[in-house]
This record gives structure tokens, sequence and C-alpha cells, in this order.
């Protein structure tokens, strides 16, 4: 566990040289990036250092929107039918909790955008072994 | 070598047409990428092509041009809010421009219009 916070401490620090962050907002992103991070116990999923600097930027992006209430356009039709039920699931579970404490309705197209990444980070399984 | 400026566009939700059709009327050829996860590709599509530059939409506009510095070392700039903002960053030699979301004709043409011009400048100095 101490080497994920350690990673996740790491892939921050990364974003912070290009991104002005507070505080708070590094807080909230560490716990954020934690959920996404957790994912990969059951062997589905792989973030190495440079997919986590990826998806952190678009979570802190995430969390800047929620606090400024921006409004996204919605996902083109069709885009859905390439992003997998579990994991749209996930990226539900991973936005849902952090939405709700500020009482907020969590966006389709915020779904949507971080089911990209954890589509992205899928472990492909070529003859039986897992081939990242 | 192609004549005309060749500009890659991947926007994370299925959008870019309208970008697609400023750069067109700026004399140039667009490209856009589709289906999911489009923003990731424009490095792969840009290298493949041999395009001049591209544009990537994704909110943080972040994940298309890093991914596009990390494998093929394009210079990128990315978090870009507006069309002054990209054209700063093609006069500062930037190859990769990572926006939030705005698929609008004015931005393809007027990126496609400085390019264009920088080129000639270009041309001019050697």
């Amino acid at each position: 566990m101490d080497e994920v916070k350690e990673t996740l401490k790491e892939v921050i620090e990364e974003i912070s040289k290009k991104e002005k962050i507070t505080e708070k907002e590094r807080e909230e992103l560490f716990e954020l990036l934690r959920l996404v991070k957790l994912n990969e116990k059951d062997g589905k999923f792989s973030f190495s250092f440079n997919r986590l600097v990826l998806i952190g930027y678009h979570l802190l992006a995430f969390i800047k929107r929620l606090e400024t209430n921006e409004k996204l356009p919605p996902v083109e039709p069709g885009l859905w039918n390439e992003i997998s039920p579990e994991v749209k699931k996930l990226s539900i579970e991973v936005l849902q909790k952090y939405v709700q404490r500020f009482k907020k309705e969590l966006d389709e197209t915020e779904i949507f955008l971080l089911a990209v990444h954890f589509e992205a980070s899928k472990i492909k399984c070529v003859g039986g072994k897992n081939n990242a | 070598m192609h004549d005309k400026v060749k500009v890659v566009i991947g926007d994370r939700l299925g959008k870019g047409q309208k970008v697609a059709k400023g750069v067109e009327e700026a004399g140039g050829i667009a490209i856009v990428i589709p289906g999911v996860g489009a923003d990731m590709k424009v490095g792969d599509v840009m290298n493949k092509e041999n395009a001049d530059f591209g544009i990537a939409f994704c909110g943080s506009g972040g994940a298309g041009a890093l991914t596009a510095q990390t494998k093929y070392g394009y210079p990128v700039e990315y978090g870009l809010r507006s069309i002054e903002a990209g054209i700063t960053a093609l006069r500062e030699g930037k190859r990769v421009l990572g926006f939030g979301f705005m698929d609008i004709e004015e931005l393809g043409r007027r990126l496609t219009e400085e390019y264009i011009k920088l080129i000639k400048r270009e041309n001019k100095d050697v």
C-alpha cells in the first residue's frame, strides 16, 4: 500500500509541474487516483506511471469542472457501443462517490471520458498470457 | 512530401468535423480519427500520415498530446482553451495541440492559416 501511495504522490508531483494544484485538489486527486489504481487487483487492468499521469490530468480537469459547474458536450451516438458495461460501471464507481459528496449529479459525458482511460488500460490476453 | 498542410484531429467525444471543415476552408487536408479514444491516437496517425500538426480534444487536452509526445517526441502544448493560445503554441513550434472541447470551424481555419504563414516565413528565411 505504501508503494502505491508513493507512486500516486509522484504522479501528482509530475502533474503539478505543469498544472496549478491547491492542497485540497491534491488530496481529492490522490483519492480519485487511489480508487482507479485499486482496479489493478483483479488483473484485468494495468496502470503504468505514464498512464496514471494521463488519468491524473483528466481527473484534475474533472475536479476543476465540478468546482466551476462546467458542462461538457454530449458523446456522439454510437461511441458508447465501444465501451464495455464493466468499464462503464467502474467509471461510475470512481466518480459517483466524489460527486455525491458535493451533492451534484454525475454527468454521462464524465462517465464516458474516464471509461475511455479504463478501456485503454485493459490488459489484453494473448494465448492465455497477459500481454500488457 | 505533400503540398497541402495536413492536420490530424482526434476528439474523445467523437466530434471534430467542424474543426476539419475549418482546416479545409483554409486550404488544408483534415484527417478526423473515428471511434473511441481518438484523441489518444493523434500521434499514431500523424506519424503514419506524415502530418504537419495535430489537434487533440479530451477535456483537459492532456492525454492526446502527452501520448504523442511520449511515443513520437512531438513538441506539444495542452490545456489550451482559446484559438489565440493555439496560435501561440504553433508559433512556439508545438505540433500537437491539446484543447478542451472546441469543435468549431474557426479553430481549424485559423490554426491552418497560421501554420501556412509560418511555413512561408521559414521558406523565405532559408
